[in-house]
């Protein structure tokens, strides 16, 4: 059973072996791996419990209901950049477009090499891949619920001598409503909130929704425990006191509040690591009004790939949204704006991916109300790869038949043609033209085995404290080029057994 | 109408951005964001309820500087915002839109809250022909906080 706020009438003092903080793709898998392993463990979330009795697949109430900010988290820069996450018991893994990949061998091989992780073996890692992939059923779907964008992809690619691959998702039965980001109203996505949660319930875990963190509580370099608030999530007014002592905290707010709450804390940063070396794998959109009706939102959002590039940090991936985010995403008012939306079956959509080199920072809440300030400017070479990217997407959807591409880019935000594209490759273009959005943050409190370099050991264990845990994607030293929620799930899973077996050390 | 968050003066402006933006008449669909105010606004509302008291509070303040130096800047006139008129809100708009500043960036924001609230509308998804692929779930109990 999940307790959530109107179930919680008094404070909770509480004690478990082990505390999780957040229920997404790091914080629920530990619970579950750990409660099966006869571990006592309570998670607490700060979000809701929400099901699909709960999903109307309209954006307008979705995202109020389970994106954090109703979708305005923000990191500040040039420009700034929309950072989307979850806010509920499936954290960001209940608003993801349920794709999956495992982490590129490469880049396990450039973080042994060049990032301080000597002893991390990609080989070690495969049966940690397969056991995430299983629990969270990681299919490969069929061409019809993949979608129509696919197929107009896949046409131009061809054209262009590329292959479009179809993507993996974590779905079951999964028919295509098209609305992955917005609560499956099927129950296709196998997010955390339905697959490892109930899992963890099942084996004992204790779980308490509407229960924010405020304070870790600590004692001669030893974590013991967490003091919070209950949180009525109607008016989010702190209603009850939390106090709950363990041996072990997991904490897994994700890879921009982790390391906010410990600098608010001046906790677990002798390194001076903590916050810095952001990676958020900044993404443009491209989006073509296509000849013939596409109907872009039957099948899934995120339905095909194109990794021709990925050598160069360049991943093209699909993305389709409901009308609402689709309109407000291209320029136009007026009657521009009337006839794109009326064409919005015409429309195509696909993304740009980049594995960034730029670096940005995630400091303590600056502003009231705020989990967490950051900053993060785009630099020279990401911009770079980001057009080129936006290039490419833009010939294949030209060589599929467009009528017309929306760039994304406000010094050319439309392209009418090949001989407009041509232009456009010519034209030089800065960071702040681009709107962005991001989704995949990580980094801010890095693994190594050097405490002067990192946060957290390979086990993921601070350096600074011990018996304190950070199983989210804050530990990965730089960006991954692909989707990181298996590349999390897999590492809280090696965590998890790390901590059992040593549980009796703590 | 009693909104949570927005004020009858919000009210008044975010009426006025969204018909800049989605006019009524035309040829591609009839309906226009002020037909349909009072239902999309109170989706708004909804949206800046759930955003933490700053973030609400700078999307309110932004609308209100808008409907002051906007028409100041982009059609050369002393009036407010909202006593434009329909088509001149859109030649505004428009302007702000394509002049290459910071302003084009706020209209972007702005759509945040006016294209999802009046395009989940089902009035609206029947205008443009959109139809989600399933029906809500049967068991369907609403949203939740």
């Amino acid at each position: 059973m999940i307790r959530e706020f109107k179930d919680i009438k008094r404070d909770i003092n509480e004690h478990a072996d082990v505390l999780v903080i957040g229920s997404g793709a790091g914080g629920a898998v530990a619970a579950k791996e750990l409660a099966e392993k006869g571990i006592d463990v309570i998670l607490i979330e700060e979000g809701s419990y929400f099901t699909s009795k709960n999903y109307n697949q309209d954006p307008n109430d979705m995202m109020g209901m389970m994106w954090r900010d109703s979708g305005t988290t923000l990191a500040l820069g040039l420009p700034p950049v929309s950072i989307t996450l979850g806010k509920a018991i499936g954290g960001t893994t209940l608003i993801n477009s349920a794709t999956c990949f495992r982490t590129p061998e490469t880049v396990i091989e450039k973080w042994r090499k060049s990032y301080g992780c000597e002893g991390l073996d990609y080989k070690e890692l495969l049966p940690y891949f397969e056991k995430v992939e299983n629990e969270i059923s990681v299919t490969e779907l069929s061409e019809d619920v993949l979608g129509a964008v696919y197929q107009v992809v896949k046409r131009g690619a061809k054209a262009l001598g590329l292959s479009a691959k179809p993507l993996r998702h974590n779905v079951k039965n999964c028919e295509g409503a098209g609305i992955c980001q917005f609560g499956c109203p099927r129950g296709a996505k196998q997010s955390t909130d339905v697959s490892y949660i109930p899992k963890a319930i099942q084996a004992g875990a204790r779980i308490f929704a509407n229960c924010r963190a405020t304070k870790l509580l600590t004692e001669s370099g030893r974590i013991r425990g967490v003091k919070g608030k209950v949180i009525d999530p109607s008016n989010g007014k702190a209603k009850h006191n939390i106090h709950i002592t363990s041996k072990i905290v997991c904490l897994a707010m994700g890879a921009m509040i982790t390391p906010a709450f410990l600098l608010k804390q001046r906790l677990a940063n002798t390194s001076g690591q903590v916050g810095k070396n952001l990676t958020i794998h900044p993404c443009g959109r491209v989006v073509a009004e296509m000849e013939e009706e596409v109907n872009g939102h039957h099948g899934v959002s995120q339905g095909g790939q194109i990794d021709a590039f990925a050598g160069e940090g360049i991943m093209l991936e699909g993305i389709f949204l409901p009308p609402g985010l689709m309109t407000m995403s291209l320029p136009g008012v007026g009657e521009d704006h009337k006839y794109i939306a009326k064409h919005y079956k015409n429309l195509a959509a696909f993304g740009v991916m980049v594995s960034d080199t730029t670096r940005g920072r995630v400091f303590r809440p600056l502003l009231p109300g705020f989990p967490f300030s950051s900053w993060y400017s785009l630099n020279k070479t990401d911009t770079g790869k980001l057009k080129k990217g936006i290039e490419i997407t833009a010939e294949i959807f030209f060589e599929a038949g467009a009528k017309r591409v929306f760039t994304g880019c406000t010094k050319m935000p439309i392209l009418n043609s090949k001989e407009d594209l041509e232009i456009f490759k010519t034209m030089p273009v800065r960071a702040w033209h681009f709107e962005l959005a991001a989704f995949h943050p990580l980094g801010t409190c890095r693994f190594g085995n050097d405490p002067g370099e990192s946060v957290v050991d390979m086990n993921l264990e601070s350096h600074d404290i011990k018996g304190l845990f950070i199983p989210d994607g804050s530990p990965f030293p730089t960006s991954l080029g692909v989707n990181p929620q298996v590349t999390i799930m897999a590492f809280a899973t090696r965590t998890s057994d790390y901590i059992a077996e040593s549980i009796e050390r703590y | 109408m009693t909104y949570k968050i927005l004020s009858n003066k919000d009210v008044k402006i975010f009426e006025a951005l969204g018909s800049g933006i989605i006019p009524g008449g035309g040829q591609h669909f009839e309906m226009g964001a002020r037909d349909l105010s009072e239902k999309w606004l109170p989706r708004t509302d909804y949206l800046l309820s759930r955003m933490n008291l700053l973030s609400r509070t700078g999307m309110r303040f932004l609308g209100k500087l808008i409907n002051i130096f906007w028409p100041m800047v982009y059609l050369r006139q002393f009036s407010q915002m909202i006593h434009l008129p329909e088509d001149e809100l859109v030649i505004l708009f428009h302007r702000a839109e394509s002049s290459g500043t910071l302003s084009s960036a706020l209209i972007l924001l702005l759509k945040v809250l006016i294209c999802p609230p009046f395009y989940g509308l089902k009035e609206v998804k029947e205008s443009i022909d959109y139809k989600e692929k399933f029906p809500n779930p049967k068991n369907f109990e609403g949203i939740k906080a």
